[in-house]
């Protein structure tokens, strides 16, 4: 917007100067107009975003039940406290941690594969492509459920078939030690799809001629997949990894859904628990203080994957 | 063109400033109809209840209607279905609605939700708009449930109770007599064998889990009275001692046992039972209805069974119906609760759940409850019944309970875990309610 501005402004100071006043007329009109443009996301961003967030500190610092918010009490740092003393909040910290360190790298990785997949010239691309992408425009809800009944220890299909296959059946869900990496098994087959998309994006910009001078210099796939692709998909791999963090680590709604958190606190998440205390058990300060906890590890964790790897 | 621009983008802005500033539809009561008898214009009243099926639901729509006839130029009654969920998300939409003062002038609450919504003044007490001929009227059990600190907050849509439904064929080809009288009512080991008899081929000696929310306190809350504990002390401020004791303890390593020998399906379909997978069901008279659409299941009504050496008892307690302290006009919404818990309504809503009257005068139409089956369910809301603990901390010790009896059926250490529940709601007593 500013650029074609200037342009035009530039244009036009090659004419005459009697001109001049009706050109601060036109540019005081269409930074008008950028405003009137800009002003609704703005208005937006700070009623749904800066001030609940705004909101959240300040309702961190107080005692704040739900049920009766005329009796909101300031209390400094005692829910800090209290939250660092939580062997709850350590515990989903930890889950949350745990879900994000696997799903980021395998998600990725995934993707990626698929998008190599759906890149070559297969005769039946586009089915794959709709295959891979439809789970990704599917409710996450409708998926949960759907995953619960595949689950099942005793008439799920996942478990009938490892009976087929002389395997033992699995309590997953109902197993503290497996409902997790259920979960993630099942949120990298569901969201995978979405970065295949942006990883195909990607790597149709590719310039074709690299691989063929590359091809007449006696390269073979797996070199050029090293030496072309990979480097020259590199910012969008950056993208995908961030993305995919932020993603994952708001985890809510498989846990919410298929386990509730359980069993023994094992799909207890940040999110779930700042659910848990904010609006089940109506203690709305004290799930602040979680919040902006959460908030400050998103911030870390974005900008030390930017950092290491813009390096 | 760039001025409509700027018009377009101005009034976008400013629609949705003014979307966001007015509230909920409880603010489209007209303000002139204040404490305004004389019938110019008609007071709006709205109504939130949990989404319900079939003739429930329809019991209701007619109700409101005939309501709204009956009242027609003075009181204009909207009734909202709110979805119930597996659990709780009712209670989510009522703890938003508060926050944001949003809630409707009538709202429906589950019984032991009543104590809580009274401590944190979001409903107001209805003395005076109940003659002592009402109070009389209603069964015991809706003034314990709808009682906080001597002030009568919640009138009961129904009552209910919890019982042991038995598949007939089935307790036929084992040579099973469930018992008829009350003396005779199963222990839980006496259960305990009908169920390993039972449990063959595909067929479950039990199905016991209706969802994992609010059924896992309002059922298995009973089996520690039975045992002669609580899950919390009588006056509500204490759980360490109680929901852990030894007696506590016991109850839960009987539903582990359960669990561990397959005797029932902890994920089950809900109509397990119906299609004769399970021999026996841990359910309500809400069940009766739905019973009608399998024509092949025989079944019969036994007591919910108790400890060895234990009291006999079953859960009690439903849906209260109450005033928001957000109304502007709570006249008019006690005259919405009076008419949905009156003697007709009590009848007709008792008749169209299959669920026990909440007043003693629906019952003279209400023959049924005089023989068996459904006398079972009447003997044990008048003589046996429990209701769930009255405490404002109810929220978290409903919760961590359902979730510590899941973790138990599902293997997890019992001491432990009913520690945790203990230790996290007497936190949170201390930290939220103690004076």
């Amino acid at each position: 917007m500013q650029s074609v501005s200037s342009q035009q402004v530039q244009a036009q100071t090659g004419s005459k100067k009697s001109k001049l006043s009706s050109i601060g007329l036109q540019k005081r009109r269409e930074s008008v107009t950028g405003i009137s443009f800009v002003l609704p996301a703005v208005i937006l961003l700070i009623i749904f975003l800066l001030l609940p967030f705004m909101l959240a500190v300040a309702f961190g610092f107080t005692k704040f039940n739900l049920l009766r918010p005329d009796q909101i009490k300031f209390i400094g740092f005692d829910n800090y406290v209290l939250l660092f003393q939580d062997k709850l909040f350590y515990k989903s910290l930890y889950n949350t941690l745990y879900f994000t360190i696997i799903v980021v790298p395998v998600q990725s990785a995934v993707a990626l594969m698929l998008a190599l997949l759906v890149n070559n010239r297969l005769k039946m691309r586009n089915v794959f492509r709709i295959a891979y992408f439809s789970p990704v425009i599917t409710s996450m809800t409708v998926i949960a459920i759907l995953w619960i009944s595949l689950y099942n220890p005793n008439e799920g299909l996942i478990n009938s078939a490892l009976h087929a296959l002389g395997i033992p059946k699995q309590p997953f869900l109902r197993s503290a030690d497996q409902a997790m990496n259920s979960i993630i098994f099942m949120s990298v087959w569901q969201a995978a799809g979405y970065q295949m998309m942006i990883f195909l994006a990607g790597l149709q910009s590719i310039p074709k001629d690299l691989y063929e001078a590359s091809a007449m210099d006696g390269a073979n796939r797996l070199q050029q997949l090293k030496y072309i692709t990979i480097p020259s998909l590199y910012n969008v791999i950056v993208f995908v990894l961030t993305i995919t963090t932020i993603q994952a680590v708001k985890l809510f709604t498989q846990p919410y859904v298929m386990t509730n958190g359980g069993p023994e606190n094992s799909t207890r998440t940040l999110a779930l628990l700042i659910y848990q205390q904010g609006f089940q058990f109506r203690n709305a300060g004290y799930a602040s203080a979680v919040s902006v906890i959460f908030f400050l590890l998103v911030v870390i964790i974005s900008f030390s994957m930017k950092k290491f790897l813009k390096d | 063109m760039k001025k409509n621009i700027t018009t377009v983008t101005g009034l976008i802005a400013i629609s949705l400033l003014a979307g966001c500033s007015t509230g909920g539809q409880t603010n489209s009561a007209p303000a002139s109809g204040d404490n305004n008898q004389s019938g110019q214009k008609e007071i709006e009243i709205t109504y939130w209840r949990p989404q319900a099926s079939g003739p429930e639901d329809e019991f209701y729509v007619r109700r409101v209607d005939e309501f709204n006839k009956a009242h027609q130029g003075q009181i204009k009654l909207t009734m909202e279905p709110i979805t119930r969920g597996n659990s709780f998300a009712y209670e989510d939409k009522i703890n938003a609605a508060v926050a944001s003062h949003t809630l409707p002038d009538v709202v429906s609450m589950d019984g032991p939700n009543v104590a809580n919504y009274a401590a944190s003044n979001i409903v107001i007490p209805l003395d005076e708009y109940f003659t002592k001929e009402d109070m009389n009227d209603f069964v015991p059990s809706i003034v314990q449930q709808g009682t906080y600190q001597n002030k009568f907050y919640a009138a009961g849509l129904a009552e209910s109770s919890v019982v042991l439904f038995y598949n007939k064929k089935i307790m036929k080809q084992y040579g099973i007599e469930p018992p008829t009288k009350m003396e005779d009512a199963w222990t839980w080991d006496q259960w305990y064998d009908v169920m390993k008899k039972t449990s063959k081929d595909d067929v479950f000696g039990t199905n016991m889990i209706n969802d994992k929310g609010e059924w896992m306190t309002y059922a298995f809350e009973q089996m520690w009275i039975s045992a002669g504990t609580d899950i919390v002390n009588k006056e509500g401020t204490e759980a360490q001692g109680w929901v852990n004791s030894d007696k506590g303890v016991e109850a839960a390593k009987f539903l582990q046992k359960m669990a561990n020998d397959k005797l029932f399906n902890i994920d089950p379909k809900p109509t397990e039972f119906e299609e004769g997978k399970a021999a026996t069901k841990l359910g309500g008279p809400w069940n009766i209805p739905g019973f009608k659409n399998y024509p092949d299941l025989e079944w019969g009504i036994t007591y919910f069974p108790k400890s060895p050496g234990g009291n006999l008892t079953a859960p009690s307690g439903s849906w209260a119906i109450g005033v928001s302290a957000d109304s502007k006009h709570p006249k008019e919404a006690a005259e919405v609760v009076k008419w949905m818990t009156n003697k007709d309504s009590s009848a007709q809503l008792a008749k169209a759940i299959s669920m026990p009257a909440s007043r003693k005068s629906a019952y003279d139409s209400l023959p049924e409850y005089n023989e068996l089956p459904m006398r079972i369910i009447k003997e044990q809301v008048i003589t046996v019944s429990h209701a769930r603990p009255v405490t404002p901390a109810y929220p978290v010790l409903t919760q961590k309970f359902a979730e510590a009896l899941t973790d138990i059926m599902m293997g997890a250490e019992v001491k432990k875990s009913l520690d945790n529940v203990a230790s996290s709601f007497d936190d949170e007593f201390k930290r939220n309610f103690s004076k």
